[in-house]
């Protein structure tokens, strides 16, 4: 047994040694997982990179394009490369895809932080921008920034890839000291429309509560008996409001008081006089005599001349009692009229038509 | 039997006795080692680098010698056999680190050790204990703890060595590896090339803008209004949406950026709703234009200034009219693909100009790697 045991004590049990290492080696390469390897870059990665742009549509023209990094290898820095391709660089070297419709042709150098003595190499590269110091003096690991203005967005929507690349050269070439690879994307805008259409509103009445022309109630004035001892007098009123740009009118329309061919003549403007033939009207609040009031609403309209002095009343046909020579919210006016008769106006009944005409100018 | 004959096969027994034990005398071995064949014998190593510094070494073994007097556990390494008795050759750049070796979690039969410092070289390591009986059973422990105290691999890469593990009575590991031993066995080990793995993800940024069903579908147009995109109630605020697709692997997130001005026709606009939400209003005077992100996306966060709820609207012309717009929205990291809806609302003033207002708002994703 222990001759056995000696014997067996020469070798491996179960294996000769030429096989035993070979299984070893066996299950350490089985033990671990297939996979692709990549032959690995000695530069360092760039950290805290991204790329802004001004705007993401398509084909636009004039956009900025912001970089952002942060390098991470202290030494000589001398230029820095900007490559935008349509696909993805795995590899410094690996080809690049320039993107449909991206120009660079016209960029220009407009920011630069952390390092501030590059200049961009003109004309830029197919789709490379470089950017170049006269000397490459060493620097620390920091953030740089650089935008570069007047380049043009590809024309197809999708993603792309810039490969940012420092270089201890000036001039782009040989090893890259740091890269790392950004991503923007172009889109379409929004386009928002909408229409905002011609608007007038314009209602007469006696009388209208509040700024609501659905509240317009009366078209009938009856100045009862005329006297010549004492003025009569009536009111009524109209409401406007307009998005006309430039404004509106409101024009008189209509004569004066007739019965038959007996006529109370029209002022021309003037104060009321009891016992004289005299029918006026203004758009104010009056004393003498007591009726009527000033315009009333968030509006601005005023009463025109002849129309807007208290006390002082007038009637001709076609003139414009008030206007706006621009939008205007609800301006509501308050017409006051006014009858005096001598005691030498023939008898009869007198009758009046009035209209307000409204014209809105868009 | 005659006894001529008798005598003739006695003498022939004892001749034959005789040369036997001739033969047994001459060719029977000198007497063979003393010691049990540990089974179930094993070094597991935490790294097979060739190098490799601080290396935890998992040894087990089971004794096969019942009721032994275990006074130490001894482990030799060897580059060139692990044949008891035989010369061994340090395997090169192999330490055990004797002075600062540690050894943690030992179980089973054989308790009680300690590494002896004193005794332990540079490829021999004496763990010690007060002598006493052992029955039959495994036993493990670990000489270092993978990160500190251990032992330093040969720096020969791809190469075998060897380890003779041995119990002895004495308690300092003396004695003759083939006679005083109790139990003993040899395992190999290899230090092995390390594989360097690696794997590019590409950075990733997808942002899709879409008024559509979906990105697919596509879509730039957005009307606001009635059914005829017409603002025809000054008292009503009329609403639209736009949407946003965006998935981005960029540690740092992903800001979305809104940029463009109100709506305007001509030399006229529609007052923005203003850098913070705003009711839409029923005034009949008040006219308004803004945006709010109705729906953030998974992984998504509405900028407080477009966070506003159900009808309430902002614009923040001030910013969104610059250079590289306003934020709308940020994801704080990685984010898997998710929609966003963009809200627009318009309501005009019995004042505002008559006439087709239009604005075009851009969205602008930016992702920080």
């Amino acid at each position: 047994m222990r001759r056995k045991l000696r014997q067996l004590n020469l070798r491996i049990p179960g294996l000769s040694r030429p096989r035993f290492l070979t299984l070893t080696l066996v299950l350490l390469l089985a033990a671990v997982v297939p996979f692709v390897v990549f032959g690995t870059s000695s530069a360092a990665m760039l950290s805290f990179r991204h790329l802004q742009l001004s705007d993401g549509t398509i084909s636009h023209a004039g956009v900025k394009y912001s970089f952002s990094f942060n390098t991470n290898t202290s030494g000589p820095i001398g230029s820095v490369s900007f490559e935008v391709c349509s696909n993805y660089q795995y590899e410094n070297g690996d080809p690049c895809t320039i993107p449909n419709g991206f120009d660079a042709s016209n960029a220009t150098l407009t920011g630069q932080t952390g390092i501030t003595d590059f200049n961009l190499q003109t004309p830029p590269t197919n789709s490379r921008l470089l950017v170049r110091r006269p000397i490459a003096t060493a620097v620390v690991p920091q953030q740089l920034t650089v935008e570069f203005s007047n380049l043009k967005n590809p024309s197809d929507i999708g993603s792309y890839y810039v490969r940012i690349q420092t270089y201890a050269s000036t001039d782009g070439n040989g090893p890259e000291v740091d890269y790392g690879v950004v991503v923007f994307a172009t889109n379409d805008g929004i386009s928002i429309s909408t229409e905002v259409p011609p608007y007038l509103q314009f209602c007469t009445g006696i009388t209208i509560d509040g700024f609501n022309c659905g509240t317009a109630q009366g078209s009938f004035i009856s100045f009862g008996e005329l006297s010549s001892r004492a003025p009569r007098v009536a009111t009524s009123q109209m409401l406007a409001s307009t998005n006309a740009i430039y404004g509106y009118s409101i024009t008189l329309a209509g004569s004066t008081m007739t019965a038959g061919t007996n006529v109370i003549p029209a002022m021309s403007g003037g104060i009321s006089r009891p016992g004289s033939n005299q029918f006026g009207l203004n758009a104010r609040a009056n004393n003498t005599p007591e009726v009527g009031s000033d315009a009333d609403g968030p509006g601005f309209t005023s009463p025109s001349n002849g129309y807007q002095t208290p006390n002082q009343f007038k009637f001709v046909n076609g003139d414009i009692i008030a206007s706006s020579a621009t939008t205007d919210d609800f301006r509501k006016l308050t017409m006051s009229y006014v009858v005096n008769v001598g005691s030498n106006q023939p008898p009869g009944r007198y009758v009046a038509t009035i209209s307000y005409i409204c014209l809105a100018n868009f | 039997m005659t006894f001529k004959t008798r005598v003739k096969r006695t003498g022939c027994l004892l001749v034959v006795a005789a040369f036997a034990l001739a033969i047994v005398s001459t060719v029977r071995p000198a007497p063979a080692a003393a010691y049990g064949l540990l089974s179930s014998r094993s070094i597991q190593m935490s790294s097979s680098a060739n190098g490799a510094t601080n290396t935890a070494y998992k040894v087990g073994f089971t004794t096969v010698t019942n009721n032994q007097n275990v006074g130490s556990v001894v482990v030799e390494f060897c580059s060139n056999t692990p044949i008891l008795g035989d010369a061994c050759t340090a395997p090169t750049g192999f330490n055990t680190n004797e002075a600062t070796l540690a050894m943690n979690n030992l179980t089973g039969v054989v308790t009680g050790l300690s590494i002896d410092t004193t005794n332990s070289t540079a490829n021999t390591v004496v763990l010690t204990r007060t002598v006493g009986t052992v029955t039959n059973g495994a036993t493990s422990f670990e000489l270092g703890d993978g990160t500190s105290n251990g032992i330093t691999n040969p720096t020969n890469t791809n190469t075998t060595f060897f380890a003779r593990i041995m119990t002895f009575t004495t308690t300092d590991g003396s004695g003759s590896e083939t006679v005083d031993s109790l139990d003993a066995g040899g395992v190999a080990l290899s230090t092995a090339n390390v594989l360097n793995v690696t794997a590019k993800v590409q950075e990733t940024l997808t942002f899709c803008v879409y008024t559509m069903a979906n990105c697919a579908a596509g879509g730039t147009a957005v009307a606001l209004g009635d059914s005829n995109g017409v603002l025809s109630s000054t008292s009503t605020t009329y609403t639209n949406t736009a949407k946003y697709d965006l998935a981005s692997n960029a540690l740092g997130g992903v800001a979305v950026k809104l940029k463009g001005d109100t709506l305007k026709s001509g030399s006229f606009s529609i007052t923005p709703s203003g850098s913070t939400c705003t009711v839409d209003t029923a005034a009949t005077a008040t006219e308004q234009f803004g945006v709010r992100v109705s729906t953030a996306g998974a992984g998504q966060t509405a900028d407080p200034i477009y966070a506003c709820g159900v009808n309430n609207h902002s614009f923040d012309v001030a910013n969104t009219n610059t250079i590289y717009g306003e934020n709308i929205s940020t994801t704080a990291g990685a984010t898997d693909a998710s929609t966003s809806t963009l809200e627009l609302a318009a309501k005009s003033a019995g004042t505002t100009e008559a006439g087709t207002y239009t604005t075009t708002l851009t969205l602008i994703a930016t992702a920080t790697y």
